[in-house]
């Protein structure tokens, strides 16, 4: 393939793939406006925030700082941004670990982050012997080891981890996600499971000590991941851990393990470890 | 509607779809491209006046939705599905379709940079230079990283490539 191959495929790819229909430049404007908005509101709360600091709003409106202005408390034009438009009903993201709002749903740094590291340490703690979590990125550069959180649509958190996991040559991959406690997610354990990723599958139950876990031993059509097990908690956590023979879910370039690293008891048992029950 | 409300209203009427081609081609989606599109145009509204005063508006819109893309593929991608095992947004069957589904495949399997280097190289027909900046890195990595690309399409599609 050469420079012009690739252009008429290119071109004959999108003229022949059904396109849908225009994106509407009405909720273009309006996202537009909203994030506008936001940019406004945050700039305003951190200029109050400066002036705080400063002492200076704290003073109060009886504090006149500007010379011949005796009715307008200088602090106050800065902090009018702050106060949302009647029309903005998004909310701000949360306050990540730096004292700032979150740029996104992704916590950065703090508390929720830490979660984060936590899940991918609990894996890294229990890769069964005779296995090594290489680091570094695999061949379509996704890292090897990662870990996120982010606040969901609900309002609670979730917290995701992924190792590989190398043998003989092979690299899989382990996988944890943990869902706080408000989430909304299924209460039944097999649909619980079944709905891990919209992935579907073949589903058992089966009982570790007196909790019962979901199992997806066999995945329908759609092959991300091998296996995965779902528990939720009485107080309402949600605990998925899965385990592919594949390191990624595009093409690392990596070969696959001949073995998934672990049986289904042991996923299951996994999905009920104290050490993934996380707030 | 402000002036520029209007003007933004304007532009992303006749631009969007074009971007939001060439947001396919990076990701083989129509709805992630769609969202990579949403996301490029959001940044421009808050920029607005600053980049229409410098009549950018294109290659800031283009940067941003390449700069997107590849760092979606760094963060969030556990829940994303392989391009080549989401085939409804892929022509349904006809002619030749094997050869457009192989491509996307392809291009799914060659490294986001990579891809995006191809993308604009080919088919936004960008100079070097121009795609050096659009990617924020040495001209010298564009043509390395276009020849490995390139390379990584060899080994993974079939000649001869009709796509027609």
């Amino acid at each position: 393939m050469n420079e012009n191959d690739l252009r008429e495929a290119m071109r004959s790819t999108l003229v022949a793939t059904p396109e849908p229909p225009p994106m509407d430049s009405a909720t273009a404007l309006t996202a537009g406006r909203r994030a506008a908005r936001r940019r406004m509101t945050l700039a305003g709360a951190g200029a109050a925030t400066v002036l705080a600091t400063l002492g200076i709003a704290a003073a109060g409106p009886g504090l006149n700082l500007l010379p011949g202005d005796h009715t307008t408390p200088w602090a106050a034009p800065a902090s009018e941004p702050a106060i949302p438009l009647p029309t903005d009903t998004k909310p701000s993201w949360p306050i990540d670990g730096d004292g700032r709002p979150q740029q996104d749903a992704t916590a950065r740094s703090g508390l929720r982050y830490e979660q984060g590291k936590r899940v991918l340490n609990g894996i890294l703690a229990v890769v069964p012997d005779g296995y090594v979590t290489p680091t570094g990125n695999a061949g379509d550069g996704i890292p090897l080891q990662d870990h996120q959180a982010a606040v969901e649509g609900d309002g609670s958190w979730g917290y995701l981890a992924s190792a590989a996991v190398a043998k003989d040559k092979g690299t899989g991959r382990l996988l944890v996600e943990v869902h706080t406690k408000d989430n909304k997610l299924a209460k039944e354990p097999c649909a619980l499971a079944r709905e891990f990723w919209g992935l579907g599958g073949t589903c058992e139950r089966t009982t570790v000590a007196k909790a019962t876990v979901g199992v997806v031993v066999t995945p329908g059509t759609d092959r991300r991941l091998d296996q995965w097990a779902a528990y939720r908690y009485p107080d309402g956590t949600v605990v998925f851990v899965a385990q592919s023979r594949s390191a990624t879910n595009f093409e690392s370039g990596l070969k696959p393990l001949d073995e998934l690293p672990l049986t289904v008891p042991q996923l299951a048992a996994l999905a009920t470890d104290d050490r993934f029950h996380l707030q | 509607m402000s002036d520029r409300d209007a003007a933004f209203a304007e532009y992303f009427a006749a631009r969007s779809g074009a971007m939001r081609g060439t947001a396919f081609l990076l990701c083989g989606d129509w709805h992630r491209a769609e969202d990579l599109v949403q996301a490029a145009f959001t940044k421009l509204y808050v920029h607005w006046n600053r980049v229409a005063r410098h009549e950018a508006l294109d290659p800031y819109v283009r940067k941003v939705l390449i700069r997107t893309f590849i760092d979606d593929g760094r963060r969030g991608w556990w829940r994303r599905e392989r391009p080549q095992e989401t085939p409804v947004d892929l022509p349904a069957a006809q002619a030749h379709t094997d050869d457009r589904v192989v491509l996307m495949r392809a291009l799914a399997a060659v490294p986001a940079r990579q891809r995006a280097v191809l993308v604009l190289r080919y088919w936004e027909d960008m100079s070097v230079e121009e795609a050096a900046r659009a990617l924020n890195c040495s001209p010298g990595t564009v043509k390395s990283q276009a020849a490995r690309g390139l390379a990584s399409l060899r080994s993974l599609v079939p000649p001869p490539v009709n796509a027609e």
